[in-house]
């Protein structure tokens, strides 16, 4: 009897460390799961936001009825390889930041100047804007290493522009309200994991 | 006994060890993973660090120098990566930055070719940037830009990111001067300049044969218009200072009487310094005169007839009888080592001896016959007996018995350095024998010329000689010229000595119908500055001088002379590319018909006056357009 005691008592204790282990086993890997995914999402926002390079042109005021200004921005990938990006407006940045509306140009021939219309090509929102709920737009507030969802500061659907870079630098134009511009506006670069959008860059509007 | 209780006790152990090792197994195979990981994602990171750190130091590292001249842009890589240039941003009409140009585009499409010069340059077409490797730069010309409508280049862009700001000349910077290095002028050398270009007919040798034109004189006796021609060319076979130059002194000199003299360091002497000194001189007289020069090495050339040459074995004797004649006599060198001027330096009646240094300058006599009894001064001369390279003697056509009434500027050009300061004077002389002056009881100025002998109430050089321009003579500084579309003005410096011989009266000035003054128009330009089209050749902008407003700078008698520097600031306008021209001339007496048959001087064109211009240098400043 006691022999078998004594069995009963190993079979049950290795059970018993098996399960043990194959628990622990599995919260490492869901852990290690998790880590390997936000680790790729560092590596990778870290890598884009290393290689694109974003810098102002040249700003000018377009007098109408609603007066606009227009800045060129040369996007660029210091390694040359294609990218896709996403373009967001948002003003009021120090304190609420919110999406604004822009318009998108490009130049229309080698030399343009972006305070004429007709030397720039419109980029329509149409064909190249997705729909991105704003729970899933990831944006570093101002005095923050943090990502924070937009939905925060702005709960609705916000729609940014993508954009195509083959590797060569690009010139693009923004045209926004003058009253954004004297909100705090700021150009936001966005790219986009698994179906979430960060910013990897900002451009100060002013 | 002790086998059977011991064999239970030995499998709890083995069980244990098992269950043990299974669990470290199984931790092992847990954290191992997790733990390289963690390992993997530490080094993508620092890996991404070190990119993003490599391309900011890049970035750093970019360091590139652009400026803009004259529609010409320089990039050039001073730094110590290689620079990838994509844009470039212009200023448009507004002075706005907003022209976004991309470079790569601009160079490849650009017809002609836009590129002036570059050094390790590569257009990369891949990527639409313009490389530039360190140590290299392009040059490009921008006309093309501005002239759709750009105004100036606001920045180059590089690839990585960094906007080079190119340095915009402001306009107080604009306004700089440019001084371009002082203009001289050598009479000797105008046909061979490349910067400066000249009517060369108006510059050629006057010779019987081809005299020329531009100027025109007076027969000595007022009967007729004739011309100042070389009546004897005497020069060196190789250009060296082997001309003998001797008189019939007992010591072999001449004396050389003169009514004006110029004597002034050669201005080849005057840049280099090297001993012995040589000097220019020109002579002025109407005395007799006597000279030998040696044929010995010399090519000779007697043009019209030789009635005043004795042509001997060794020499040719040139005798004159009163008569107006110039010498001029090039690289004299005196063989006592001193060139020796008699002159009343102080008009009082005695003759001081000047030697070298004291003899250089412009000096006059306007002969005894001009000043009272009291204050005669006797004949100046300089004593010759020495070295030249050159020997040219000048008469009038009328008394070489040839019916020419007009000549080149050549008998009234010549160049030294007369004041000895290393420029060289570019001397316009029309002086000859004396002052326009009339004789009148009535003025006690004319007391002066108490002792003339030609007959009351008339101008005295009228019945010498008079000469005056029937050309402006122009020399245009074409190796200096300007862009209207850069340069907004050009200012103008010139230092000259200036000396006429109008008698100096202000209250008589004008005054010609009681034959108390010399001239009645006493505002014709004499010389002026003049802006030319290089494209057309016509004068765009000028600023002439009268000769009322030079006559302030000297005293006709006793004869005094002022260094005075003209300036004028000259508009250039907005395109096309300029040039600077100077003119002289003496527009007096340029009518000499009219007086010719109305010898009373009564009337339009009767004006008389004759001049020195002496130009010493030229300075040009530009002014840019803001």
């Amino acid at each position: 009897m006691k022999g078998q005691a004594s069995v009963l008592t190993m079979i049950i204790m290795t059970a018993l460390a098996l399960v043990i282990s194959l628990a622990i086993w599995n919260l490492f890997m869901s852990t290690a799961s998790i880590q390997s995914e936000q680790a790729l999402t560092v590596s990778t926002l870290a890598r884009e936001s290393a290689r694109i390079s974003v810098v102002e042109l040249s700003s000018v005021k377009v007098n109408s009825s609603n007066p606009k200004y227009r800045f060129a921005f040369q996007i660029s990938t210091l390694d040359y390889q294609p990218v896709t990006l996403y373009l967001m407006i948002l003003h009021s940045v120090t304190t609420s930041p919110k999406p604004t509306s822009f318009t998108l140009y490009e130049l229309a021939s080698p030399s343009a100047d972006i305070a004429d219309t007709s030397t720039l090509i419109l980029i329509s929102n149409s064909t190249v804007n997705e729909k991105a709920n704003s729970d899933n737009v990831m944006i570093r507030p101002v005095n923050s290493n943090e990502y924070a969802p937009l939905s925060i500061y702005y709960d609705a659907t916000i729609m940014p522009y993508r954009i195509f870079l083959p590797g060569e630098p690009k010139c693009y134009i923004i045209e926004v309200s003058a009253d954004a511009v004297s909100d705090y506006a700021q150009l936001v670069i966005l790219i986009k994991i698994n179906s979430k959008y960060y910013q990897i860059a900002t451009l100060p509007l002013s | 006994m002790r086998v059977t209780r011991s064999k239970p006790r030995r499998r709890r152990g083995i069980s244990t060890v098992i269950a043990g090792t299974i669990i470290i197994l199984l931790i092992i195979v847990g954290v191992i993973p997790l733990l390289m990981l963690y390992l993997s994602t530490s080094q993508t990171v620092l890996n991404t660090y070190n990119t993003k750190s490599t391309y900011e130091e890049l970035k750093e590292l970019e360091d590139i120098e652009a400026n803009v001249s004259d529609n010409t842009l320089t990039i050039a890589n001073k730094g110590a990566v290689p620079v990838d240039i994509s844009f470039i941003t212009l200023s448009n009409s507004e002075d706005v930055c907003s022209i976004i140009l991309s470079l790569y585009d601009y160079i490849t499409r650009t017809v002609p070719d836009p590129v002036i010069d570059e050094s390790n340059v590569m257009l990369n077409s891949l990527q639409k940037v313009v490389r530039i490797e360190q140590g290299g730069y392009i040059k490009l010309n921008i006309t093309g830009l501005i002239q759709q409508g750009a105004e100036d280049v606001c920045s180059i862009v590089t690839a990585r990111g960094n906007v080079i700001k190119v340095p915009k000349i402001e306009v107080a910077q604009k306004a700089q001067a440019i001084i371009i290095t002082p203009v001289t002028i050598d009479a000797t050398a105008l046909t061979e300049r490349t910067d400066i270009t000249v009517n060369e007919n108006e510059i050629q040798p006057a010779t019987p044969d081809s005299p020329g034109i531009g100027m025109s004189r007076i027969s000595p006796d007022g009967t007729s218009i004739t011309a100042l021609l070389r009546y004897f060319v005497a020069e060196s076979a190789d250009g060296s200072e082997s001309l003998k130059i001797i008189g019939l002194n007992n010591d072999g000199s001449c004396n050389i009487s003169f009514n004006n003299i110029y004597i002034g360091y050669s201005p080849e002497w005057s840049r280099n310094r090297r001993v012995p000194a040589r000097y220019n001189i020109m002579i002025t007289g109407y005395e007799p005169l006597n000279i030998k020069v040696s044929k010995d090495g010399a090519n000779v050339i007697i043009y019209g007839d030789n009635t005043y040459i004795e042509n001997t074995t060794d020499y040719y004797k040139i005798v004159l009888p009163q008569m107006p004649y110039r010498i001029k006599i090039i690289d004299y060198i005196p063989s006592s080592g001193n060139l020796v001027l008699y002159y009343d330096r102080d008009y009082n009646g005695s003759l001081d001896r000047l030697v070298n240094e004291d003899a250089l300058g412009y000096w006059w006599l306007y002969s005894d016959q001009y000043v009272s009894k009291d204050k005669k001064v006797q004949k100046g001369y300089i004593e010759l007996n020495g070295n030249a390279s050159q020997i040219i003697v000048y008469l009038t056509a009328y008394d070489m018995g040839l019916n020419i009434n007009e000549s080149s500027y050549d008998p009234y050009f010549f160049s030294a350095d007369v004041d000895g300061n290393g420029y060289p004077e570019f001397v316009f002389i029309t002086e000859d024998e004396g002052c326009s002056i009339t004789e009148t009881t009535s003025n006690p100025e004319a007391e002066l010329a108490n002792d003339v002998g030609h007959g009351s109430n008339k101008l005295i050089d009228y019945t010498w000689s008079d000469d005056w321009s029937t050309k402006k003579f122009l020399v245009n500084l074409t190796g200096y010229t300007v862009n209207g579309a850069d340069m907004a003005f050009v200012q103008v410096a010139i230092k000259l000595y200036f000396h006429d011989n109008l008698y100096d009266n202000p209250a008589h000035r004008g005054n010609l119908y009681s034959l108390t003054e010399e001239i009645y128009y006493n505002n014709r330009p004499v010389i002026g500055l003049y802006v030319v089209d290089a494209e057309t050749g016509k004068i765009v902008s000028s600023r002439e001088w009268q000769y009322q407003e030079l006559d302030n700078y000297e005293n006709t008698f006793p004869p005094s002379k002022s260094s005075v520097v003209l300036t004028a600031t000259l508009p250039i306008p907005q395109s096309g590319i300029y040039y600077l021209a100077i003119g002289f001339l003496d527009p007096y007496s340029n009518s000499a018909i009219d007086y010719l048959t109305n010898w009373e001087c009564s009337g339009e064109g009767k004006d008389d006056g004759d001049f020195i211009i002496a130009i010493e240098v030229i300075g040009l400043t530009y002014y840019a357009r803001p």
